[in-house]
């Protein structure tokens, strides 16, 4: 059980730092018609990460 | 014997004569606005921590223009328009205020104390219990931060003012607050007093939103609370942590707020008891009180006469209503995806407001059923109202400047 906790706790952090990335770097080498997605998609990926943070949460140590 | 005119021993009353006829009727009505916020405050119809010292100040600052020159009339309490550093340097030995509302007001760090202080006092573990329910409640609540925007530019305001008045809708006023301060310089006292005024009503007026779209079956529904799970200390602070960088990087502008609230709830997980009863103590009510003294004594009735002012009282009760109707819908959501297991009463609680609208959810929900307990999850969707209103805060505050 730990193990799979600790699995949501670093997929989430990567998956938030992932989104971070994508809007903080990736969207302003992005052309103008893409970066709006990436923006979008990055804050997106960076709200998610910290969700499956918190799903790592409720699983109980046994 | 000299010739004395009466009226120039008594100031306050000659300036009103010589004030613009609107000046002088407006000082003598926020006069007894101040009186009235007292009263109500006093009577705790109103909130008493801010609309005390507010109606107070309210009161004395409009009743205290005197003649700064020959033919100038001011106060000696504060001068928010000031922006020239030298004339700032004199005003600050001057004004017994300025001090204050120079060094902790208008850069905002009123804003933070206060969200250190709900930081402190927030109870994070109820967030993660529940985080799905808690996270689409608090989104559906921050339907009148959104949709207000563009009502608000449609009213003739410009991007700016209308996202400082949208976000009273997340119902959080240190935020409307820096909003505002960051945005709308020129508007953020009367949308700041808008924000409080209309928040302090909430607790009166959402039992009867509540009550107009929940029937009374669903308001009893009781929720199984052996099913929450048990977050850890050390679970609360990591994700503090991780959550506060996350959010740091992506909307650096707003990262004071978002500094602020994380550090609290860290200090209380890491159960330092020393900085606890510091903060929510003395830090969270001094701001408070400086928060609501200042923010009367900023109504001075040259300050706050703006032609836009009505329009403001119209969008502030739109945007905490349409708030109000999301939360409720957000309830009703959660409803349907539990299959008639969760109450929609909840929803309300997404509209942050720490802690009336919990207060409001459980206080309904027990009039149709007393044992049933609702607090765990209402605090958890109020944690991440509070969350999600930092967010758009952050939005606000970083897209507005770039479309314009």
């Amino acid at each position: 059980m730990i193990k799979k906790k600790l699995a949501y706790w670093i997929s989430g952090t990567l998956t938030a730092f992932t989104g971070v990335y994508a809007v903080r770097v990736l969207s302003l080498q992005m052309p103008d018609s893409s970066r709006v997605t990436t923006l979008l998609t990055g804050y997106i990926l960076a709200i998610a990460g910290l969700f499956i943070i918190t799903l790592g949460t409720r699983k109980k140590n046994t | 014997m000299p010739d004395i005119n009466v009226l120039n021993l008594f100031q306050g009353i000659a300036t009103l004569f010589a004030a613009d006829t609107g000046i002088a009727i407006a000082r003598i009505v926020l006069i007894l606005l101040g009186i009235g916020l007292v009263y109500l405050g006093a009577k705790n119809i109103l909130e008493p921590l801010i609309m005390i010292p507010m109606g107070f100040g309210m009161t004395a600052v409009n009743a205290a223009v005197l003649f700064l020159s020959a033919s100038k009339t001011g106060t000696i309490f504060i001068d928010p328009m000031l922006t020239d550093p030298g004339e700032l340097m004199t005003i600050l030995q001057i004004d017994f205020l300025q001090p204050i509302y120079t060094f902790t007001f208008s850069n905002g760090l009123i804003a933070c104390f206060v969200f250190l202080g709900i930081g402190v006092m927030t109870e994070i573990g109820y967030v993660l219990a529940s985080p799905f329910s808690s996270m689409l409640i608090a989104i559906c609540a921050e339907l009148g931060t959104i949709v207000t925007f563009p009502v608000a530019v449609l009213m003739g305001l410009d991007y700016n003012e209308a996202a400082s008045v949208a976000m009273v809708g997340g119902a959080d006023g240190p935020m409307v607050l820096y909003t505002s301060l960051m945005l709308a310089k020129d508007l953020f006292v009367p949308i700041t007093i808008v924000a409080y005024l209309y928040l302090s009503l909430t607790y009166g007026g959402y039992p009867y939103l509540i009550k107009l779209f929940i029937p009374k079956r669903l308001r009893g529904i009781q929720m199984d609370l052996s099913k929450i799970p048990t977050v850890t200390p050390g679970e609360k602070i990591t994700f503090s942590v991780i959550a506060c960088t996350v959010l740091c990087l992506l909307f650096p502008v707003a990262a004071p707020l978002f500094m602020s609230f994380f550090l609290g709830v860290t200090i209380r997980e890491a159960n330092l008891k020393h900085y606890i009863t510091f903060i929510e103590g003395p830090l969270l009510y001094g701001s408070t009180f400086f928060l609501g003294l200042l923010l009367g004594v900023l109504c001075e009735a040259n300050t706050i006469m703006n032609p836009k002012i009505l329009v403001l009282l119209v969008l502030g009760i739109l945007a905490l209503l349409l708030s109000g109707i999301g939360g409720i819908l957000g309830g009703y959501l959660m409803y349907f995806i539990s299959k008639g297991k969760f109450n929609p009463v909840i929803g309300i609680a997404g509209v942050s407001c720490v802690p009336t609208t919990t207060k409001v959810a459980q206080k309904i929900v027990s009039e149709e059923n007393p044992y049933a307990i609702v607090l765990p999850y209402a605090i958890g969707a109020s944690i991440s109202g509070v969350i999600t209103s930092a967010i758009l805060t952050g939005i606000y505050v970083t897209l507005i400047p770039v479309i314009k």
